[in-house]
């Protein structure tokens, strides 16, 4: 199935966040953050991003079951062959 | 900087961590200053100060006339001495009963429908959308993953995942590395999975676009003809499916209230990726009484590829009680599928160790190229089609609560309650001449209750 037509555009536009991205982390995070010691509030469980609580999981799987779409957090996970 | 320090009476007894215990006194106290502190030099990724921690969870998913699914999990993550390295798991059971939409359209008359061996048959009432309603499945996965530091500021995720059911199961390997810059307030995560399923459909899986077998036919020449047919390539009843997902991400601390997450994905699939249960009506198409007859019932047939990339960004605020978790996900597939996902959070800190927490979400797809709501006999069959309701166009959205307490020094729990639903962006389904007054593509309804309870150290 190829879709030239539509892919050309989604493609820019990926290239372009990618560049945005690597754009902000060379140059604008080196300013942004905090001191180890104003970490207090980050550190809370609730805060955490990448290792997500289990009522993440659950809902990705429901969402996987339902709908064409999956993931966009990170990789890994086992499949199903949800009806 | 807006840091106030204050001794705290029960400082010796925390183990640091927890949401709650941190809530309860705004200001910092040095304990809590102090452990974030060194978490942040010894080595933890920006925004993570935990140690051990398992969370487990008993849910039940009902949808209105169709599946029920009681499913029950467990998550952890157990760090091994003060080495950085920590071992993680993850447990899923699931039982599944209840009827799926099969894909067939709604008539006028009570329809009968085999399964692929044609053993066994199931009707669906008059003008009612049929439903396969002999599903009963169970399912177990399980997961292990081992988080080992590679240097001061990167550390390596290895996982292993596995998953089993009646006729399908997969397993899968991910690596995923992670490095810190900026005093730890930038993280670049990257990362690849590779995954193997395998379909093994009760009967054999059915040749892609073929006819049903009619009712009482279970094992007959039809079968053996199915068998004599398939393509090498295709090898025998059990069908198999390959993907890889690769992903690149940046985690942002903004400021002592604010993290931003931003990730790229990209997954290829290839294989069996066809739906062996689902079906598409041939309907009757001559102007007449018997407009919109069901005539055959066709397999369905996917393309044997999928690539898909999506685009993800999350932001989560601390207001000093609250916290608002806001997500947004880009996705676009060369199935000419495209969605986007809203999801908010918002964990509103009442007096005391308890909290309420809203969620709402919504999702919104366009359907894939090669969707079909049915046939009409005796036009050309297309290379590729499938009525599959969750590959058409669709508006779904999720409204629900969470209610969680702590308990004790380590303990907390939660009760959540959400409903979903899902809405067809064209319920007629291109049916109006065909098929009127029938309801091709009706919204589905869920309701999820969820009882979870976790503990760390």
């Amino acid at each position: 199935m190829n879709r030239p037509r539509a892919d050309r555009p989604r493609r820019a536009v990926v290239a372009a966040a990618l560049i945005l991205a690597a754009g902000a982390l060379a140059g604008g995070c080196a300013r942004l953050g905090v001191q180890p010691w104003e970490r207090d509030l980050l550190s809370e469980t609730s805060m955490r991003v990448g290792g997500e609580g289990i009522d993440i999981m659950i809902d990705d799987h429901i969402y996987f079951s339902k709908e064409a779409s999956s993931g966009g957090r990170g990789v890994g996970g086992g499949g199903c062959g949800c009806n | 900087m807006r840091v106030q320090l204050k001794v705290d009476p029960d400082a010796d007894a925390r183990g640091g961590g927890t949401r709650e215990r941190k809530r309860s006194s705004s200001p910092l106290s040095i304990r809590d200053g102090l452990t974030a502190a060194t978490c942040a030099l010894i080595g933890m990724s920006a925004g993570i100060a935990r140690a051990g921690e398992i969370e487990s969870a008993v849910l039940l998913y009902s949808e209105q006339d169709r599946v029920t699914v009681f499913e029950g999990t467990a998550k952890g993550r157990v760090p091994l001495g003060g080495s950085g390295r920590a071992v993680g798991f993850r447990l899923i059971l699931d039982a599944l009963t209840g009827a799926s939409a099969n894909g067939a359209v709604p008539s006028r008359g009570i329809q009968t429908f085999t399964s692929a061996s044609g053993r066994s048959s199931y009707q669906s009432e008059a003008r009612r959308t049929p439903l396969n309603d002999t599903f009963q499945d169970t399912r177990v996965a399980g997961g292990v993953s081992w988080e080992q530091p590679l240097d001061r500021l990167s550390k390596g995720t290895f996982g292993l995942d596995l998953s089993w059911e009646r006729d399908y199961r997969s397993a899968g390997l991910s690596a995923v590395f992670s490095r810190d810059f900026f005093l730890r307030n930038t993280t670049v995560v990257g990362g690849g999975s590779v995954s193997w399923d395998q379909v093994d459909p009760l009967g054999g899986a059915p040749d892609p676009l073929a006819s049903m077998p009619p009712p009482g036919s279970g094992g007959g020449d039809d079968d053996k003809a199915r068998l004599e047919d398939d393509d090498e390539d295709e090898g025998g009843p059990a069908k198999n499916k390959t993907s890889v997902d690769l992903m690149l991400g940046v985690t942002q601390v903004i400021n002592r209230s604010t993290l931003v997450q931003a990730n790229y994905t990209r997954s290829r699939s290839v294989g069996y990726l066809t739906d062996p249960y689902k079906l598409l009506s041939v309907v009757d198409g001559t102007p007449g009484a018997s407009l919109g007859d069901p005539v055959d019932y066709r397999y369905e047939k996917r393309p044997d590829t999928r690539e898909k990339q999506s685009l993800y960004g999350e932001a989560k605020h601390h207001f000093d009680r609250d916290i608002i978790d806001l997500s947004y996900r880009y996705l676009w597939d060369d199935w000419g599928i495209t969605s986007q996902t809203v999801d908010i959070r918002y964990q509103w800190q009442r007096d005391g160790p308890t909290y309420w927490e809203p969620h709402f979400r919504l999702y919104r797809q366009t359907a894939a190229d090669f969707y079909e709501r049915f046939f009409v006999d005796g036009a050309p069959l297309p290379e590729f089609a499938s009525a599959d309701y969750r590959l058409g166009g669709m508006t779904a959205y999720t409204a629900g609560l969470k209610y969680g307490w702590s308990i004790g020094e380590n303990r907390r729990a939660g009760i959540r309650l959400e409903y979903y639903e899902q809405q067809s962006d064209d319920p007629a389904d291109g049916g109006d001449e065909i098929l009127p007054g029938f309801e091709l593509s009706p919204t589905v309804r869920a309701g999820i209750l969820q009882f979870d309870y976790a503990f760390d150290w």
